[in-house]
């Protein structure tokens, strides 16, 4: 094969476009914006946790501090489940990428 | 609006403008990664972390500097971290098909066809079957929209060893195509 031939075939092999799936760039436009998401995410439920934690010993203190001894599980139960709500927001955004590129996929 | 000003604005806050980075520059990318893991969920994977990799590391990105061959860049060293060694069984499970009929030569002859399209796949199995070192420089410089430079910044090597990888790699190439009866 003459070098000029090869150098066309080449070329055209380089610069071949393959079309991109549009939910892979709606799930890539999704992905860039996540990370600050994320970690919003993440502060946000760490707060709400702390402040709702404390805040339940606090409520529960306030009458008398021998509630809020009675009572530690339940006061450490809320905040996690604060956090836990709040986490799951957080991963239902990963998901909801994971199912787009999915649906591309399967589609 | 260019590159440049995009690039300008995300770094000083508007981050929603690099949604137009990612429109302009899909296809190429796309177009690369299918190349780079020969497989479609791959290039779909690497496809999305090189845009996260980018935005990530966009404070770092020289706006007086072309994006494509900055974006470039970081898509290869995420296909060089994660996806080479993986690269063979890949193809062995879904082996990549040829894009549309862009690489097909425009012959008239039907005859003449089927033997131009003979030798785009015989180049094209034989690139292939070249390893990365030498791969990559033929894919980045028959691509025509990068220097010699840009080259050698994107696979972080000098231009003197790109030119002589290049060299190699058509050699390699020849030799391969001669194996295959397409040498004359």
């Amino acid at each position: 094969m003459e070098d000029e031939k090869l150098d066309r075939i080449l070329e055209a092999i380089s610069r071949e476009q393959h079309p991109v799936p549009k939910a892979l760039v709606s799930a890539a436009k999704a992905r860039t914006r996540r990370p600050e998401l994320l970690r919003a995410a993440f502060l946000i439920s760490l707060c709400t946790s702390w402040f709702v934690g404390s805040g339940i010993v606090v409520l529960l203190a306030w009458p008398g501090l021998s509630i809020a001894i009675k009572f530690p599980i339940a006061s450490g139960a809320f905040g996690l489940a604060a956090a836990l709500n709040l986490t799951a927001i957080a991963a239902r955004r990963e998901l909801s990428a994971f199912f787009a590129k999915f649906e591309q996929q399967a589609g | 609006m260019e590159d440049r000003e995009i690039i300008e604005r995300c770094q000083k806050g508007q981050e929603d403008l690099f949604d137009l980075l990612i429109d302009r520059h899909r296809t190429a990318l796309y177009s690369l990664c299918r190349k780079l893991t020969r497989h479609t969920m791959d290039a779909d994977d690497l496809f999305q972390d090189t845009w996260l990799r980018a935005v990530r590391s966009l404070k770092r990105c020289d706006p007086q500097r072309r994006f494509a061959p900055w974006l470039f860049a970081i898509c290869i060293n995420r296909y060089r971290d994660r996806f080479r060694k993986r690269r063979r069984w890949s193809a062995l499970v879904r082996p990549m098909r040829p894009a549309r009929d862009v690489a097909r030569a425009p012959e008239t002859d039907p005859a003449a066809a089927i033997v131009a399209q003979e030798k785009v796949a015989a180049v094209r199995r034989a690139l292939e079957d070249l390893d990365d070192v030498h791969r990559l420089p033929i894919l980045l410089h028959y691509y025509r929209e990068f220097s010699m430079n840009e080259i050698a910044a994107m696979l972080a090597i000098p231009p003197g060893t790109v030119k002589s990888r290049l060299s190699r790699a058509r050699q390699a190439l020849r030799q391969k195509l001669e194996e295959q009866g397409h040498g004359g």
